[in-house]
């Protein structure tokens, strides 16, 4: 499944995804938007029934935060299919950057909030437990006073929220740029991650 | 020691000891002078309702409060008190996380009561009301305050001490204060019980 990008394949590199990456992102895809629905919902919330919706974010976000680091240990080991060359090298250079701020928001935006909840005297009430069953460890802040770790809570808070609008914007770059690729381009660049809807004699 | 003194000292314990068989109920009894919370015998309790099902009480350690007690004029009474919210005691090992994040101690180290009219409703009851300043904001509230009792105490020795004791209570919202951590989860409402030993000095 991933001769392409063993030594000694062959020299042609692939032109869509391995199927494990497409896997990786549609289930992170999908994973994400949830969260951000929960987000907007438990917001909605008063009292004690915002704490189940919050617990299912905390739950999807540290898969996500597992998942990500799988899908960056196999993204080292399989290079991404090259990109059309009819794209100019802003084009390519804007795609890669929003690659990357995405792979950070991955990173950031579970690490922020597994941080927050941490720092907060909650967690020696009612631990992370994820999705109900597996216990998930808070991160240790040894030395911390209770007011410094008011303060880091505070700060973990503000960088949540605020990766989370900047989550926001660059989901909407990356999804408009996907779209315009395959209803103006009209390139097969979308098609790397949804195979099926790859053009017939399209230019990869 | 002269013989005066020791004379004298023989018999304040003499005129004492009867004194501590039988404490008072009577306001009356209370003696003139100056009054200091014992700060082993008090309970600064904190009552809260903890996600809309049940009520959970915290109580905070350190505190002081005195008064002067003139019998002829009790309504002339004002209590002056404090209470360090760092002292915050949840019955857990969260109670230092606790006080910060309800009552930002490391901003605001001191809470107080100063009294400014006291009601006599007879019976040994009464309202006290004064001004409460927690998290560096002062309004006023009023306690209902009801007496215990009076005696000599044969405590601490040699020669004991005469004190009186009162309960006190008073319903505040803690936003008015600032204080709205986990306002979705534990009350507003805040009720305070109070129960004081003073010691005459």
């Amino acid at each position: 499944m991933t001769a392409a990008a063993l030594p000694g394949a062959p020299s042609e590199p692939r032109s869509t995804y391995s199927s494990v990456a497409i896997a990786f992102h549609w289930a992170i895809a999908l994973l994400i938007l949830t969260n951000i629905g929960l987000a907007w919902y438990f917001n909605t919330l008063k009292g004690p029934a915002e704490v189940a919706p919050l617990a299912l974010h905390k739950s999807i976000g540290i898969t996500v935060l597992l998942l990500t680091l799988g899908r960056i240990a196999w993204r080292l080991l399989n290079p991404a299919p090259p990109l059309p060359d009819h794209m100019h090298g802003w084009q390519k250079f804007a795609a890669t950057a929003v690659h990357l701020v995405l792979y950070g928001l991955m990173l950031g935006l579970p690490l922020s909030g597994w941080a927050m909840v941490s720092s907060s005297p909650l967690i020696r009430v009612h631990p992370t437990v994820l999705f109900g069953v597996i216990p998930w460890p808070a991160m240790p802040f040894p030395g911390f006073s209770s007011d410094q770790l008011h303060d880091a809570r505070h700060l973990f808070r503000t960088t949540h929220t605020l990766l989370g609008y900047i989550a926001y914007a660059t989901i909407v770059l990356h999804v408009a740029a996907a779209l315009k690729h395959h209803l103006i381009d009209r390139d097969d660049v979308l098609a790397r991650m949804l195979p099926h809807l790859r053009r017939k004699g399209a230019a990869a | 020691m002269s013989f005066r003194r020791t004379l004298a000292i023989c018999l304040a314990l003499a005129l004492a000891t009867p004194a501590a068989a039988a404490p008072s109920s009577q306001v009356s009894d209370i003696a003139a002078g100056h009054y200091v919370l014992d700060p082993r015998h008090g309970s600064v309790m904190a009552k809260v309702l903890h996600m809309g099902v049940s009520i959970y009480t915290v109580r905070f350690d350190v505190y002081d409060a005195s008064f002067d007690w003139d019998p002829a004029h009790p309504e002339a009474t004002r209590l002056s008190a404090s209470v360090d919210p760092a002292s915050l005691d949840v019955g857990a090992d969260y109670s230092k996380e606790f006080a910060e994040e309800f009552l930002s101690v490391s901003k605001f180290p001191k809470a107080t009561f100063v009294a400014t009219t006291l009601q006599d409703q007879g019976g040994g009851k009464g309202t006290m009301t004064g001004d409460l300043t927690l998290m560096g904001v002062t309004k006023p509230v009023t306690f209902q305050v009801s007496f215990v009792g009076t005696g000599h105490e044969p405590l601490p020795l040699p020669f004991g001490v005469r004190a009186a004791g009162f309960s006190a209570t008073t319903t505040f919202k803690r936003s008015d204060y600032g204080s709205t951590y986990l306002n979705n989860l534990v009350g507003d409402d805040i009720t305070l019980d109070i129960e004081a030993e003073f010691d005459k000095k």
